[in-house]
Protein backbone atom coordinates (compact mmCIF):
# COMPACT_ATOMS: atom_id res chain seq x y z
CA UNK A 1 0.00 0.00 0.00
CA UNK A 2 1.40 3.17 -0.52
CA UNK A 3 0.70 5.92 1.90
CA UNK A 4 -1.43 9.07 0.63
CA UNK A 5 1.64 11.73 1.16
CA UNK A 6 4.07 9.74 -1.50
CA UNK A 7 3.56 7.88 -4.75
CA UNK A 8 6.11 5.38 -6.59
CA UNK A 9 6.14 5.75 -9.95
CA UNK A 10 7.97 3.10 -12.30
CA UNK A 11 8.90 2.88 -15.88
CA UNK A 12 10.03 -0.73 -17.31
CA UNK A 13 12.39 -0.99 -20.25
CA UNK A 14 12.15 -4.06 -22.16
CA UNK A 15 13.96 -5.95 -24.75
CA UNK A 16 14.64 -4.01 -28.04
CA UNK A 17 13.60 -0.93 -26.12
CA UNK A 18 17.02 -0.94 -24.17
CA UNK A 19 18.32 0.22 -27.25
CA UNK A 20 16.63 3.44 -28.07
CA UNK A 21 19.51 6.16 -27.65
CA UNK A 22 16.80 8.15 -26.25
CA UNK A 23 15.64 6.17 -23.46
CA UNK A 24 17.34 8.42 -21.01
CA UNK A 25 15.76 11.81 -22.27
CA UNK A 26 12.71 10.25 -22.45
CA UNK A 27 13.07 8.82 -18.60
CA UNK A 28 14.30 12.16 -17.33
CA UNK A 29 11.93 14.52 -19.13
CA UNK A 30 8.88 11.84 -17.92
CA UNK A 31 10.60 11.26 -14.21
CA UNK A 32 11.25 15.68 -14.14
CA UNK A 33 7.39 15.76 -14.83
CA UNK A 34 6.10 13.23 -11.95
CA UNK A 35 8.43 14.13 -9.41
CA UNK A 36 7.87 17.77 -9.69
CA UNK A 37 11.73 18.61 -10.51
CA UNK A 38 12.99 21.01 -12.46
CA UNK A 39 14.28 20.17 -15.57
CA UNK A 40 17.66 20.00 -16.88
CA UNK A 41 19.08 19.04 -13.95
CA UNK A 42 23.09 18.02 -14.64
CA UNK A 43 22.99 16.23 -11.45
CA UNK A 44 20.58 13.92 -11.48
CA UNK A 45 20.59 13.23 -15.43
CA UNK A 46 23.89 11.90 -14.72
CA UNK A 47 23.05 9.88 -11.64
CA UNK A 48 19.78 8.30 -13.86
CA UNK A 49 22.60 8.03 -16.35
CA UNK A 50 25.12 5.13 -14.78
CA UNK A 51 22.47 3.85 -12.90
CA UNK A 52 20.78 2.39 -16.44
CA UNK A 53 24.30 2.12 -18.30
CA UNK A 54 25.25 -0.51 -15.29
CA UNK A 55 21.64 -2.13 -15.31
CA UNK A 56 22.03 -2.45 -19.00
CA UNK A 57 25.51 -3.06 -19.61
CA UNK A 58 26.11 -5.24 -16.64
CA UNK A 59 22.73 -6.48 -15.71
CA UNK A 60 21.07 -7.07 -19.17
CA UNK A 61 23.90 -7.75 -21.49
CA UNK A 62 26.30 -8.91 -19.35
CA UNK A 63 29.30 -7.70 -20.33
CA UNK A 64 32.25 -8.15 -18.46
CA UNK A 65 33.87 -4.38 -16.87
CA UNK A 66 37.44 -5.71 -17.35
CA UNK A 67 36.71 -6.06 -20.82
CA UNK A 68 37.95 -2.39 -21.28
CA UNK A 69 40.87 -3.10 -19.52
CA UNK A 70 42.60 -1.65 -22.70
CA UNK A 71 41.98 0.63 -25.22
CA UNK A 72 41.29 -1.77 -27.98
CA UNK A 73 39.23 -3.71 -25.07
CA UNK A 74 37.15 0.06 -24.72
CA UNK A 75 36.69 -0.32 -28.78
CA UNK A 76 35.49 -4.16 -28.40
CA UNK A 77 32.77 -3.25 -25.43
CA UNK A 78 31.07 -0.70 -26.89
CA UNK A 79 31.16 -2.76 -30.37
CA UNK A 80 29.93 -5.62 -28.51
CA UNK A 81 27.14 -3.43 -26.66
CA UNK A 82 26.40 -2.03 -30.08
CA UNK A 83 25.77 -5.80 -31.23
CA UNK A 84 24.25 -6.68 -28.30
CA UNK A 85 21.51 -4.45 -28.07
CA UNK A 86 20.80 -4.68 -31.72
CA UNK A 87 19.87 -8.52 -31.23
CA UNK A 88 18.29 -8.31 -28.02
CA UNK A 89 15.31 -10.31 -27.38
CA UNK A 90 14.60 -10.37 -23.68
CA UNK A 91 15.52 -8.41 -20.59
CA UNK A 92 14.11 -5.58 -18.89
CA UNK A 93 15.62 -2.39 -16.56
CA UNK A 94 13.00 -1.23 -14.23
CA UNK A 95 13.27 2.24 -12.64
CA UNK A 96 11.24 3.50 -9.71
CA UNK A 97 11.15 6.48 -8.57
CA UNK A 98 9.81 8.16 -5.23
CA UNK A 99 9.75 12.14 -3.70
CA UNK A 100 10.20 10.98 -0.15
CA UNK A 101 10.40 14.82 0.76
CA UNK A 102 10.87 18.63 -0.44
CA UNK A 103 14.30 18.01 -1.02
CA UNK A 104 14.83 13.81 -1.25
CA UNK A 105 14.26 11.32 -4.13
CA UNK A 106 14.67 7.50 -3.91
CA UNK A 107 15.10 6.03 -7.13
CA UNK A 108 15.91 2.10 -7.52
CA UNK A 109 16.88 0.37 -10.57
CA UNK A 110 16.29 -3.17 -11.14
CA UNK A 111 17.44 -5.50 -14.05
CA UNK A 112 17.07 -8.66 -15.20
CA UNK A 113 20.51 -9.75 -15.10
CA UNK A 114 22.48 -12.08 -12.56
CA UNK A 115 23.85 -9.41 -10.45
CA UNK A 116 27.10 -8.57 -9.57
CA UNK A 117 29.17 -8.86 -6.20
CA UNK A 118 29.15 -5.54 -5.13
CA UNK A 119 31.29 -5.79 -2.05
CA UNK A 120 33.83 -6.98 -4.35
CA UNK A 121 33.26 -4.73 -7.25
CA UNK A 122 33.30 -1.57 -4.59
CA UNK A 123 36.82 -2.55 -2.90
CA UNK A 124 38.19 -2.60 -6.83
CA UNK A 125 36.87 1.07 -7.24
CA UNK A 126 38.31 2.19 -4.30
CA UNK A 127 42.02 0.57 -4.85
CA UNK A 128 41.16 2.43 -8.25
CA UNK A 129 41.19 5.48 -7.30
CA UNK A 130 44.57 5.19 -5.10
CA UNK A 131 46.55 4.15 -8.19
CA UNK A 132 49.07 6.06 -10.25
CA UNK A 133 48.97 8.18 -13.46
CA UNK A 134 50.80 5.52 -15.24
CA UNK A 135 48.23 2.90 -14.29
CA UNK A 136 45.11 4.08 -16.00
CA UNK A 137 41.73 2.07 -15.61
CA UNK A 138 39.25 2.31 -18.43
CA UNK A 139 36.34 0.89 -15.71
CA UNK A 140 35.03 1.78 -13.00
CA UNK A 141 33.92 5.19 -12.91
CA UNK A 142 30.37 5.13 -13.29
CA UNK A 143 29.97 3.32 -9.93
CA UNK A 144 32.36 6.20 -8.28
CA UNK A 145 30.19 8.63 -9.82
CA UNK A 146 27.07 7.25 -8.56
CA UNK A 147 28.33 6.76 -4.78
CA UNK A 148 29.62 10.78 -5.50
CA UNK A 149 25.80 11.95 -6.39
CA UNK A 150 23.75 9.90 -4.03
CA UNK A 151 23.42 10.49 -0.24
CA UNK A 152 22.94 6.46 -0.20
CA UNK A 153 23.74 3.76 -2.01
CA UNK A 154 22.18 -0.04 -1.73
CA UNK A 155 22.52 -2.86 -3.75
CA UNK A 156 19.60 -5.52 -2.81
CA UNK A 157 18.05 -8.55 -4.45
CA UNK A 158 21.32 -10.70 -5.91
CA UNK A 159 22.94 -7.46 -6.94
CA UNK A 160 20.96 -6.66 -9.71
CA UNK A 161 18.90 -3.47 -7.90
CA UNK A 162 20.19 -0.57 -6.75
CA UNK A 163 18.82 1.82 -4.52
CA UNK A 164 19.56 5.20 -4.34
CA UNK A 165 18.92 7.95 -2.05
CA UNK A 166 19.26 11.76 -4.23
CA UNK A 167 19.12 15.31 -2.94
CA UNK A 168 16.93 17.24 -5.32
CA UNK A 169 17.84 20.41 -3.83
CA UNK A 170 22.24 20.42 -4.07
CA UNK A 171 23.65 22.84 -6.08
CA UNK B 1 29.89 18.09 -36.16
CA UNK B 2 29.81 17.68 -32.13
CA UNK B 3 33.86 16.94 -32.10
CA UNK B 4 35.74 18.95 -34.28
CA UNK B 5 39.44 19.03 -34.36
CA UNK B 6 41.68 21.79 -35.27
CA UNK B 7 45.98 21.61 -35.98
CA UNK B 8 48.16 24.48 -34.76
CA UNK B 9 50.09 26.17 -38.00
CA UNK B 10 53.07 24.67 -36.46
CA UNK B 11 52.16 21.03 -36.21
CA UNK B 12 52.69 21.33 -32.48
CA UNK B 13 48.94 21.99 -30.80
CA UNK B 14 45.77 20.06 -31.67
CA UNK B 15 42.79 21.56 -30.37
CA UNK B 16 39.39 19.26 -30.12
CA UNK B 17 36.45 20.80 -29.39
CA UNK B 18 33.52 18.70 -28.02
CA UNK B 19 30.09 20.83 -28.20
CA UNK B 20 26.60 19.39 -26.98
CA UNK B 21 26.53 16.34 -24.96
CA UNK B 22 30.14 14.30 -24.49
CA UNK B 23 29.29 10.55 -23.84
CA UNK B 24 28.97 7.44 -25.48
CA UNK B 25 27.37 8.57 -28.49
CA UNK B 26 30.06 10.66 -29.74
CA UNK B 27 32.54 7.77 -29.39
CA UNK B 28 33.22 7.41 -33.28
CA UNK B 29 33.95 11.13 -34.05
CA UNK B 30 35.70 11.64 -30.60
CA UNK B 31 37.71 8.44 -31.53
CA UNK B 32 38.54 9.43 -34.95
CA UNK B 33 39.44 13.13 -33.70
CA UNK B 34 42.75 12.12 -31.86
CA UNK B 35 43.74 9.08 -34.12
CA UNK B 36 46.56 11.32 -36.36
CA UNK B 37 48.16 12.66 -32.93
CA UNK B 38 51.53 11.36 -32.34
CA UNK B 39 54.52 12.28 -30.47
CA UNK B 40 55.16 15.04 -33.01
CA UNK B 41 53.03 17.18 -31.23
CA UNK B 42 53.55 18.70 -27.48
CA UNK B 43 49.56 19.94 -26.70
CA UNK B 44 46.37 18.73 -27.52
CA UNK B 45 43.72 21.00 -26.34
CA UNK B 46 40.31 19.34 -25.40
CA UNK B 47 38.47 22.33 -25.46
CA UNK B 48 34.89 21.61 -23.12
CA UNK B 49 33.54 24.99 -23.26
CA UNK B 50 30.65 24.12 -25.17
CA UNK B 51 30.39 20.48 -23.41
CA UNK B 52 26.89 20.66 -21.85
CA UNK B 53 26.90 17.08 -20.33
CA UNK B 54 29.52 14.54 -19.45
CA UNK B 55 29.36 11.28 -18.02
CA UNK B 56 31.63 8.25 -17.40
CA UNK B 57 31.77 7.03 -20.48
CA UNK B 58 33.69 10.23 -21.58
CA UNK B 59 35.91 9.90 -18.91
CA UNK B 60 36.98 6.34 -20.61
CA UNK B 61 37.12 8.17 -23.64
CA UNK B 62 39.66 10.95 -22.34
CA UNK B 63 41.78 7.67 -20.81
CA UNK B 64 41.70 6.30 -24.32
CA UNK B 65 43.08 9.40 -25.74
CA UNK B 66 45.53 9.55 -22.88
CA UNK B 67 46.62 6.57 -23.54
CA UNK B 68 46.92 7.10 -26.94
CA UNK B 69 48.80 9.70 -27.77
CA UNK B 70 51.02 8.54 -25.65
CA UNK B 71 53.48 10.19 -21.89
CA UNK B 72 55.19 13.32 -24.14
CA UNK B 73 51.98 14.71 -25.26
CA UNK B 74 50.49 16.87 -22.52
CA UNK B 75 46.53 16.91 -22.53
CA UNK B 76 44.42 20.03 -21.53
CA UNK B 77 41.45 20.08 -20.32
CA UNK B 78 39.99 23.95 -21.36
CA UNK B 79 37.27 25.90 -19.81
CA UNK B 80 34.95 23.00 -18.10
CA UNK B 81 31.65 24.55 -17.05
CA UNK B 82 31.09 23.98 -13.27
CA UNK B 83 29.12 20.85 -13.23
CA UNK B 84 31.84 19.05 -16.15
CA UNK B 85 34.50 19.98 -13.92
CA UNK B 86 32.37 18.11 -10.29
CA UNK B 87 32.64 14.99 -12.75
CA UNK B 88 36.11 15.25 -13.59
CA UNK B 89 37.18 16.10 -10.18
CA UNK B 90 34.83 12.75 -9.09
CA UNK B 91 37.02 11.27 -11.26
CA UNK B 92 40.07 12.59 -9.86
CA UNK B 93 40.97 13.91 -13.45
CA UNK B 94 42.27 17.00 -12.13
CA UNK B 95 45.29 14.98 -10.77
CA UNK B 96 45.25 13.17 -14.30
CA UNK B 97 45.32 16.31 -16.81
CA UNK B 98 46.19 19.77 -16.49
CA UNK B 99 42.57 21.58 -16.20
CA UNK B 100 42.55 25.29 -17.63
CA UNK B 101 39.92 27.74 -17.55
Amino acid sequence: MLSAATKTHQWVYTGHELGDPDLLDKLMLSLCDVCAITYPHFRLQLLLNELINNAINHGVLQLPSNIKDSTKGFDRFFTERANRLRSISGGYVSIEAERLSENSLRISVQDSGAGFDAIQYLAGTCSEANTTTSDIKLHGRGLAIIHALSESVAHAGCGNITVVEFNVSHA
Amino acid sequence: MNVVAEHSQNGKEVTVSVAGRFDYRIYDSFKASFQEIDETQKTVNVDLSQTDYMDSSALGMLLMMREHVGRAVKICLVNPSPDVMRVLAIANFDKLFSIRS
